[in-house]
């Protein structure tokens, strides 16, 4: 053991170990305090600047938010009464008994007659993104060709989003007949 | 006893393992860092708060909406008697 300790000791005394022995101990002790003390200090700081550039934009998007919510509010304002004719156009339920009375109430005001008039099935289940939902609707009405031809006009012309899917003409002893089947839109929310 | 050839070597072989240790470091101290300056601190509830909204309303298509015929409320009596 005093052997070695004077082996050491002697060779620790050449200029070259020394040097070297120094270099690595200092490379040692720079990397000891790297990963212990300036690597903590360093992540802090980054991550400090990085909270503080966020919060710099999320506070300038939050103003130009607030600025939009004050220009949507005036226009709220403004456009307040025309509301019910929004919620009539695209209610927020199917509301079928007032889309009967509706078909049946443009028919009867052009000479037309429903004969027919079904409603589809509710799809209980089913993914869908959209906020609307469109109910199928089947009805067969009767009458001559152009009160049957405007009153298929105004269809798309009433407050009511529907749309026209198929129509077919009979003609069966002399008359006419018009199988339609359209889609009656409401929201439904489910894409909210 | 150890030759001269092995103490040199030894010495070599204990300055390469210093030196390859700071580097180690100093690139772990650069990534760590390059992480932290990238990485987003905006929380979610944030992000949804700032989530972009158009102030302006489609006044072209409700003037369409006010031109849509109006039909009065349900009233099947009335219907029933105009169709007499």
């Amino acid at each position: 053991m005093t052997l070695n300790l004077t082996r050491a000791k002697t060779w620790y005394r050449k200029p070259e170990s020394q040097i070297s022995g120094m270099t690595s101990l200092t490379f040692f002790v720079i990397a000891f305090f790297g990963f212990f003390a300036i690597l903590p200090t360093f992540r802090t700081i980054a991550r400090l600047n990085k909270e503080i550039k966020d919060s710099r934009l999320v506070l300038e998007q939050m103003q130009t938010k607030i600025t939009n919510l004050q220009t949507a509010q005036i226009n709220y304002s403004q456009a307040v009464n025309d509301l019910p004719l929004i919620n009539q156009l695209l209610p927020e339920r199917e509301q079928l008994d007032e889309l009967a009375w509706q078909l049946h109430y443009l028919a009867a005001g052009g000479g037309v007659t429903i004969t027919n008039l079904s409603f589809g099935a509710y799809a209980l289940v089913g993914p869908t993104s959209s906020q609307t939902t469109d109910w199928p609707v089947e009805l067969t009405a009767s009458g001559t060709y152009p009160a049957l031809k405007d009153w298929l006009e105004s269809l798309n012309q009433f407050n009511r989003l529907i749309t026209l899917k198929d129509v077919n003409f009979s003609n069966k002893a002399g008359k006419l007949t018009a199988t339609i089947k359209l889609t009656a839109a409401y929201l439904s929310g489910k894409g909210q | 006893m150890i030759s001269r050839a092995q103490q040199n070597q030894l010495r070599q072989k204990f300055f390469n393992l210093s030196l390859l240790t700071l580097i180690t470091v100093i690139l772990w101290v650069a990534a760590v860092t390059y992480q932290a300056l990238t990485k987003t601190q905006v929380t979610p509830q944030q992000q949804q708060a700032v989530s972009p909204l158009t102030p302006s309303l489609d006044t072209d298509t409700i003037e369409k909406i006010k031109q849509r015929q109006q039909i009065p409320p349900e009233d099947w009596g009335n219907l029933v008697k105009d169709e007499q």
